[in-house]
């Protein structure tokens, strides 16, 4: 990869790309040019990609799939974040101002070699310590990656102790039945090993084959299914018993294909998890979020799903250690509180209980006075829509920016 | 794959209503010796929809599940009526799936199944 590589600085979150200034030579890549060279060094058997991709023009994703419709395949463009690619037709990269990183195009389809080379090129260029940044998870844990999932006695020793916290944090009854677990992001398996240990069966979802096959050379006793987490989980209601999950969910954060979503993703998935959890089950996830926004966003997706809980953070003074467990329960638990009232039976209990009894209650007040509408002639407003377009913007909606002209009022001949 | 998996898979097509059971078109079928474990059959029975997992079982070549749903008490009380449990016991952990597909019954979409992992991913258009 001899590309122009000025800046390396990743950061999705950033709305607008940074300007770059430059003293040398502008790098004037046009897409028209730039992607047939790389196909052509990428392609093994030469010329024939020299094709006409038509982009999304999305800035701020980190990769892309694109179909190229005349030879019918499909590429993953990984942009960095301080590419802005326009529309290709007026695709200077340097016109629009800003500067290549990189750009790396790979067909998809029917070459698995390829994609090995280029995802370890993404690698060691180090564009940042997050995997969601290089690559869509199903590309970024190809072989060599799921390898190091076996032979680093590193990863395993991390993987099985954030696996043996996870279920522990999951508070399954200690009855000896062995309990039916949904493992989310299961990889090569190494999760799964400890619940197997600890005498439970699972099922575990990953959307990389490479990790799975590691899984099966490994003999895992869980089953194994491809699937992506954020299309939901495609498991009938109220039959698993619990669900742990390492290092997966910030995955969903990102969007890696323009049809993503990161929202809806995290809906999908947490309401389908919802769903098949049995009453009462715990989920627990082992997240690295990025940022607060996507702690917060995680945490909100969760609880509009239904759950209830929050976040267990170990080690909290250490910035290398500090693990951070997101546990969720489903449906109501029992709880140990009622039973110490009901134990304690002091006087107070009582005359409670038999005000109710009689039907003491004053129900004088029970038809509230209806809220008086605070509408005035004038309308609602400018205040009250902006109040509303921010609390809009709170949830995570797109919201159109506020002007001059937000709430103003027409004129009377309209 | 194992038929206690199959029993909780369902099809996850947008629009798909009842995507449950899904098909069993098999290829190839494995058996692997579990530990029997009647407690956890016992916790999972009321979990189980029976008449998918007979006619998964039966695709399987394996038919010798009872039609009829058995009794839960039969199930939790019974000491003598190990046979079952161990019918459950071999129909439920035992028999993998290997190669194959599984098919949804109202879209007739076929998720294929190699080296016993169901390739459970949809198409953009799909989710």
């Amino acid at each position: 990869m001899n590309l122009p590589v000025r800046k390396v600085t990743a950061d999705v979150n950033r709305s607008q790309p940074r300007r770059v200034d430059v003293n040398t030579e502008p790098p004037f890549l046009t897409l028209e040019k730039l992607i047939p060279q790389l196909l052509k060094r990428q392609s093994t058997r030469g010329q024939e990609h020299e094709r006409y991709l038509r982009f999304r023009g999305q800035s701020g994703r980190c990769s892309e799939y694109v179909s190229d419709h005349n030879s019918s395949r499909d590429f993953l463009v990984s942009v960095f974040p301080d590419v802005n690619i326009k529309p290709s037709g007026e695709s200077s990269l340097a016109a629009s101002g800003f500067i290549a990183v990189g750009l790396f195009v790979l067909p998809l389809r029917n070459s698995v070699a390829q994609s090995c080379r280029i995802v370890p090129a993404l690698k060691t260029l180090k564009m940042s310590t997050r995997p969601e940044l290089l690559a869509p998870p199903e590309i970024f844990y190809d072989d060599s990656e799921a390898r190091k999932y076996t032979s680093s006695s590193r990863i395993v020793e991390i993987q099985a102790r954030l696996s043996e916290r996870a279920l522990e944090l999951l508070a399954l009854p200690e009855d000896d039945v062995p309990r039916f677990l949904l493992d989310i992001g299961c990889g090569s398996g190494l999760s799964g090993e400890t619940i197997s240990e600890n005498g439970h069966q699972w099922i575990g979802l990953d959307i990389s084959a490479s990790m799975l096959n590691v899984a099966v050379e490994r003999e895992v006793e869980g089953d194994l299914l491809l699937g992506d987490m954020g299309q939901g989980l495609g498991l009938r209601a109220g039959v698993i018993d619990g669900a742990i999950s390492i290092s997966a969910v910030q995955w969903l954060c990102n969007a890696d294909k323009s049809s993503h979503e990161p929202r809806l993703r995290l809906k999908a998935f947490f309401g389908s998890l919802y769903r098949c959890l049995s009453r009462g089950a715990r989920a627990v996830f082992q997240v690295y979020p990025e940022s607060i926004a996507q702690r917060e966003l995680i945490l909100r997706q969760a609880l509009q799903a239904g759950f209830g809980g929050g976040l267990v953070v170990d080690y909290p003074h250490s910035t290398k250690k500090r693990k951070e467990f997101l546990v969720l329960t489903c449906g109501s638990v029992p709880t140990s509180i009622n039973d110490g009232h009901k134990g304690s039976g002091s006087e107070d209990d009582d005359d409670d209980s038999e005000d109710e009894d009689n039907g003491m209650v004053c129900v004088s007040d029970r038809n509230r006075p209806r809220k008086k509408q605070r509408t005035n002639k004038k309308g609602k407003g400018r205040e009250w829509v902006l109040r509303k377009k921010e609390q809009s913007r709170r949830k995570g909606n797109d919201v159109p920016a506020d002007s001059k002209y937000t709430a103003r009022k027409r004129k009377s001949r309209f | 794959m194992r038929l206690i998996t199959h029993n909780m898979l369902s099809c996850n097509i947008k629009g798909v209503t009842n995507g449950f059971p899904l098909k069993i078109e098999a290829e190839k079928v494995i058996e692997k010796e579990v530990d029997f474990n009647p407690e956890f059959l016992r916790h999972m029975f009321a979990k189980i929809e029976w008449k998918a997992l007979v006619e998964a079982a039966r695709s399987l070549g394996y038919a010798e599940l009872p039609e009829d749903s058995p009794d839960a008490t039969a199930i939790e009380s019974s000491v003598d009526d190990e046979s079952l449990l161990k019918k459950l016991h071999h129909a439920l952990l035992e028999l993998h799936l290997e190669e194959g597909a599984l098919v949804c019954p109202e879209t007739g979409r076929k998720f294929p199944v190699n080296k016993g992992i169901p390739n459970m991913l949809l198409h953009e258009d799909e989710v």
